[in-house]
């Protein structure tokens, strides 16, 4: 039965933590059942949201390449305003180092820019830091349709012409803002590639989508006001939103001490990790 | 592919006579788990799968002692992110519910700020420890001992020893990792880990 008022001892207390009991002489250690308890395996009721987590990763798949050829992909270590260092120290020195990626993320951004501005989205509207759900919490249905390749390795079934419309879709839409820099995006790449030229591709992409506007009988020019990721304030605003994730003087003014749990973490300190990038398969 | 889903999954409502450890064994291997991370981040959605069913119990029962019963909600806000930055993550089952613990923490913080008052109030959970505590720790009161019963009892402790508890034992993170999702140091987790522990027997 239970061992304690007994003193845990460190060595005791890291066994518990491990799932194991204090002393093997007590396997009925309470300490010990409580905490399996608290490991216990799933219950039903758990699992509840796995559909709507695997609609957001079918909508996801399609715009996670854009964010990580646009260099987006970094560390969440500052998510959320809270210290302590990135957790990945380098985030896209993985996909430079495979060449396959970069070309899957090539293949795949060209099937993302349909699918993006489908879902109202312009493949610049999300900074490099941004952090937020962008297109995805705003329209799943929506971008979940226009997901061209929804199977296994959906990149395969790209068609390179439907994909060049939407980054020129893409390109149109947003020239206007940032006539020079939106072709920087290595999103663009393959546009850049198709027309020959960036100085080509305004022309490339007026006759391109010229001629699919006619072929559809026009009219599916997305507007980039829909739903647009760009705003901020609304962008990416789920249901219930995250009030961190958009700029707010006054959360850093007053907000954070009361409700951050780790008063006494400190930012600029180095934690060393458990392993070295180098163990990582 | 037929993917072989984690311990945790499928056996809802299973009476064990003492209830199976998913979630301490940082540092050892899980070759099914790195195995669904990579054909997930080349976009396999019964992989995807796999992640959920490792990822998720663990992590509402995290945001249960974070946000208690707001934790479905503010995990639904983390999977948002997850299934949006998988692709960009890099690292094995141990830095996945790492990441993802990091992920939920954020949210939840978010969250808290959102609604504007502190976690869980203590309430329900003093209701469960005196429901405990009349049993006077039978054996047979040991045994069934429900999970939300056991998250409600941790997360009774003081905030950075239930989060400590909760990070090593049920999302199974070793106490540097754990350390680096609180933005503390390994030293200071091990010890909230361990007063929590301490607490947690005083209660009893």
């Amino acid at each position: 039965m239970s061992i304690y008022p007994r003193k845990i001892d460190r060595a005791a207390a890291e066994r518990l933590l491990r799932g194991e009991p204090a002393d093997p002489r007590h396997p009925e250690d309470f300490l010990a059942v409580l905490l399996a308890a608290a490991a216990a395996p799933a219950h039903a009721g758990e699992l509840a949201g796995e559909e709507a987590a695997v609609a957001r990763f079918r909508q996801a798949r399609t715009t996670a390449a854009w964010r990580a050829a646009d260099g987006g992909a970094e560390a969440i270590g500052e998510a959320g305003g809270l210290p302590g260092r990135p957790w990945r120290a380098r985030p896209e020195s993985r996909w430079v180092r495979h060449p396959m990626r970069i070309a899957l993320v090539a293949l795949t951004v060209t099937t993302a820019g349909g699918a993006a501005l489908a879902a109202g989205a312009t493949p610049w509207s999300q900074e490099p830091g941004d952090r937020r759900p962008a297109t995805s919490a705003g329209s799943p249905s929506r971008s979940d349709e226009a997901s061209p390749g929804r199977g296994q390795g959906g990149s395969a079934a790209t068609t390179p012409r439907s994909s060049l419309v939407g980054l020129c879709r893409a390109y149109t839409a947003g020239a206007g803002d940032a006539p020079g820099k939106a072709l920087d995006k290595p999103a663009f790449a393959a546009l850049i590639a198709a027309a020959g030229g960036k100085h080509k591709v305004p022309s490339y992409c007026a006759e391109l989508l010229a001629g699919e506007s006619k072929g559809r009988g026009g009219s599916t020019q997305s507007s980039p006001a829909e739903g647009t990721p760009s705003q901020p304030g609304q962008s990416g605003k789920s249901g219930r939103g995250s009030p961190s994730d958009q700029p707010s003087p006054s959360d850093e003014a007053t907000g954070r001490p009361s409700v951050r749990p780790t008063p006494t973490a400190q930012p600029g300190k180095t934690i060393p990790h458990t392993r070295s990038p180098e163990t990582r398969p | 592919m037929m993917w072989r889903m984690d311990s945790l999954e499928g056996r809802s409502g299973t009476p064990a006579a003492r209830p199976q450890i998913v979630g301490a064994s940082p540092g050892r291997p899980e070759p099914d788990i790195d195995e669904a991370i990579r054909a997930a981040q080349n976009g396999d959605e019964a992989a995807f799968r796999v992640l959920f069913r490792h990822l998720q119990p663990r992590l509402l029962r995290y945001l249960t002692g974070l946000v208690g019963p707001d934790a479905e909600d503010v995990a639904a806000d983390a999977w948002l992110q997850i299934a949006r930055d998988l692709g960009t993550f890099s690292g094995d089952a141990d830095k996945l519910r790492g990441w993802a613990s990091r992920i939920a923490r954020n949210r939840a913080i978010d969250h808290m700020r959102y609604m504007n008052r502190r976690p869980v109030s203590n309430l329900q959970i003093d209701d469960v420890l005196d429901l405990v505590s009349a049993e006077n720790v039978e054996r047979s009161a040991l045994d069934s001992l429900s999970t939300d019963k056991a998250i409600a009892m941790i997360s009774g402790l003081p905030r950075d020893q239930a989060e400590a508890v909760l990070l090593r034992v049920v999302m199974g993170l070793d106490a540097a990792t754990a350390a680096q999702v609180l933005g503390k140091r390994p030293g200071a987790v091990r010890t909230a880990a361990y007063r929590g522990l301490r607490n947690l027997a005083k209660r009893l």
